[in-house]
């Protein structure tokens, strides 16, 4: 650790496996959280980092465009070390930065947007027992991505709300008590709109949305209907598994994102965000049988019907397996049930 | 409040519970085809009911109801 590298008119050190300090020889300094270790980090990378900045800090200001939304940061020439950051477009939002958080949030803008879908591809693909392997991938492909977490940090200081149109979607994103919260407007009438109106119902008007997806809403890097897959998503779904499930009660636990299920045939787990549905950590591969046209309707005590998201709808098949799997039918359902079964789990490790 | 007034006073009316056969119900969704081929599975409560006894079922008040079409391996 201790190593220092200069490069140009910046000093770069290590602050950390995951983050860069960068400090110019004017005293302005910037530290680059990354989502993945920085062992894999490439030169070029850092002479790319470090061209951008000084670039920015001569000029005072830049431009950028992701997806629909245009953004401009300028310095403040009234206020010294003050900058303006605007949103304009799909994204709507002004904020005042300190020099540090904008040129964080620079870089993160001229920041191909690829790389995030690479790094998405990578974690739905990627089975848990090569998480080892994955990380050391996206150390090579993704070393650059900076991290989206602590980019949210920024926005939580700075931010009070933004609003957001995609399309049919129109939403208010908003931070309070150090949270984002989403505030659905309008969804129109695919999948977004179809978990709005259950949403509704269940009076859930401002639905919470993780840190790393606010930063890519605010980014233009997200659009709002990626809140299925988030934290709203499983909020929504919880509630809807214990009022379908209401018999089975003792029996789910809900960890996080997950919902846990322990019976004779070992521990299940479900990903309310995906769907991703494992027995024993072994991946059970599980598909609609019929056209995209049947996702599934939900009738709630008092509520009324609702059409179910296709998200919502594979969640709730998977979780009937999970608790009554005595009464699956498939032939390759019920082979890959027995081939999990057989696994014993000890930590980490598996015993086949 | 006196235990006179209580009985003078009639009791709080219970509201009836409307109850409908879950056949009835799927069609008034225009779902029961749907159902009959086994293009979708019913859950009443997390169980699933067969397609016998579809038109046995009551559907309560303040029962759950899904339908969801029947998944495979892949």
């Amino acid at each position: 650790m201790g190593a220092e590298l200069r490069v140009g008119n910046w000093t770069v050190m290590l602050d950390g496996p995951k983050t860069l300090r960068l400090v110019r020889h004017d005293g302005i300094e910037v530290i680059l959280p990354h989502k993945v270790s920085i062992r894999n980090l490439r030169i070029g990378q850092l002479m790319d980092y470090v061209a951008e900045l000084d670039e920015l800090i001569e000029k005072g200001s830049m431009t950028a465009k992701k997806g629909t939304t245009k953004f401009k940061l300028k310095r403040k020439t009234k206020k010294p070390g003050i900058w303006f950051l605007m949103a304009r477009g799909g994204v709507n939002y002004d904020i005042e930065l300190a020099t540090s958080e904008a040129l964080l949030i620079a870089l993160k803008l001229q920041e191909s947007s690829i790389e995030d879908i690479t790094l998405k591809e990578f974690e739905w693909r990627t089975p848990v027992m090569f998480r080892g392997i994955r990380e050391a991938l996206l150390g090579v492909f993704s070393a650059s991505a900076l991290s989206e977490v602590a980019i949210a940090q920024v926005f939580k200081d700075r931010l009070d709300r933004a609003y957001i149109r995609h399309g049919a979607a129109r939403a208010e994103l908003l931070v309070e008590d150090k949270h984002f919260y989403i505030v659905l407007e309008g969804a129109g009438k695919g999948e977004l709109g179809l978990f709005k109106k259950l949403a509704d119902a269940l009076r859930l008007d401002k639905l919470p949305v993780s840190d790393s997806l606010a930063a890519r809403l605010l980014l233009g890097s997200a659009r709002v209907p990626d809140i299925l897959e988030d934290k709203a998503g499983v909020l929504v779904r919880k509630r809807i598994l214990k009022e379908l499930f209401k018999e089975h009660k003792g029996e789910m636990k809900f960890k996080g994102k997950h919902l846990v299920v322990g019976n004779k045939y070992g521990t299940w787990r479900i990903n309310l965000k995906t769907g991703e549905f494992r027995l024993n950590e072994y991946l059970l591969c599980i598909m609609p049988a019929y056209p995209f046209k049947f996702r599934g309707y939900i009738r709630l005590p008092r509520l009324g019907t609702f059409k179910l998201d296709s998200r919502t709808a594979r969640v709730l098949a998977v979780a009937h397996i999970a608790l009554r799997p005595d009464e699956v039918k498939d032939k390759s359902i019920k082979e890959q049930i027995r081939t999990a079964r057989k696994r014993l789990v000890i930590g980490d490790f598996f015993i086949i | 409040m006196s235990r006179l007034m209580t009985m003078l006073l009639s009791p709080p009316r219970e509201a009836k519970t409307k109850e409908i056969r879950l056949i009835d119900l799927l069609e008034e969704l225009g779902l029961a085809g749907d159902v009959r081929e086994g293009k979708l599975i019913v859950l009443l409560n997390g169980r699933a009911v067969a397609k016998k006894k579809l038109g046995k079922v009551v559907v309560g008040e303040k029962d759950t109801l899904a339908l969801l079409r029947p998944v495979m391996g892949g």
